[in-house]
């Protein structure tokens, strides 16, 4: 797997970031998010996860499918102290009618699932701000 | 056996539910809307919620808003069972897309009738 990293930044270094992990940019996300902070785009699990771990602005992770299983993996050998669990995880799925939602949510790593056709980026941005309180209280709890 | 979601602070209301519904459903209760949505980030999917609106922590006006905002548990129907009776709560309900307002006091066997139909099942 490649560990080329690209980085969309707009100049706007103190927005938060919402980082992709994808094989590809994926405009229509970046054009949605970009109203409210920095889309970064790696397409390797890897070096998203160092960047999170570095850099607090990191909001929010999106996740394609394809690099779900790779990303729990490598997840585990970062994950010390939670911190990558304080950040809300969004899976992004070309068609949302193909997905087992139970399978996928028994992995306990999935806060919410994007899917370009259906989800209005409002709607996710408003329900991601109450994922990242609700997580912070559920690992406080 | 289908399963239904109860949230409501008032733990009587809870108990009096739990067993009307009990007998042909599988009840899951949660005192206030993080409580509902802690069971809903476990990967608990309900076929049903039944909900109140003031409550403490998250409010069921919030907890809505984020089922119906999200992807995973939208389709879940949601029925308002409240002591509210103001209209703008109703019509702010509605807009948020719930199914279904019940005022309280209730007539058990008229949201039984409401259950059915939302669960499509003739049994209860």
């Amino acid at each position: 797997m490649s560990t080329e990293t690209v980085n969309h930044f707009d100049g706007l270094a103190d927005k938060v970031c919402y980082i992709h992990i994808s094989n590809n940019f994926n405009f229509q996300l970046f054009d949605g998010v970009s109203g409210y902070g920095n889309y970064k785009h790696f397409n390797s699990p890897k070096e998203a996860i160092e960047e999170m771990l570095k850099n607090p602005l990191v909001d929010t992770i999106f996740c394609d499918i394809e690099f779900l299983m790779d990303f729990i993996n490598i997840k585990k050998d970062y994950n010390k102290e939670n911190t990558i669990d304080l950040v809300p995880f969004i899976l992004c799925v070309k068609d949302y009618e193909k997905i087992n939602t139970k399978e996928i949510l028994s992995l306990k790593v999935i806060d919410e699932v994007y899917c370009e056709k259906t989800n209005g980026i409002n709607n996710l941005i408003n329900r991601i701000s109450f994922i990242k309180d609700f997580k912070r209280k559920k690992i406080n709890k | 056996m289908k399963e239904i979601l109860l949230v409501d602070d008032d733990e009587a209301i809870c108990a009096f539910l739990s067993i009307l519904l009990g007998k042909i459903h599988k009840v899951k209760v949660a005192y206030d809307g993080i409580g509902a949505m802690y069971h809903l980030s476990e990967g608990y999917i309900p076929d049903l919620i039944i909900t109140d609106l003031k409550m403490p922590e998250l409010s069921g006006f919030d907890l809505i808003r984020n089922i119906k905002n999200s992807q995973i548990y939208r389709h879940i129907p949601i029925i308002v069972l409240t002591g509210s009776v103001c209209t703008e709560a109703r019509e702010t309900c509605y807009l948020l897309g719930i199914e279904d307002y019940i005022n309280k006091p209730f007539n058990p066997y008229k949201l039984k009738d409401r259950i059915t139909y939302f669960l499509n099942t003739e049994t209860i």
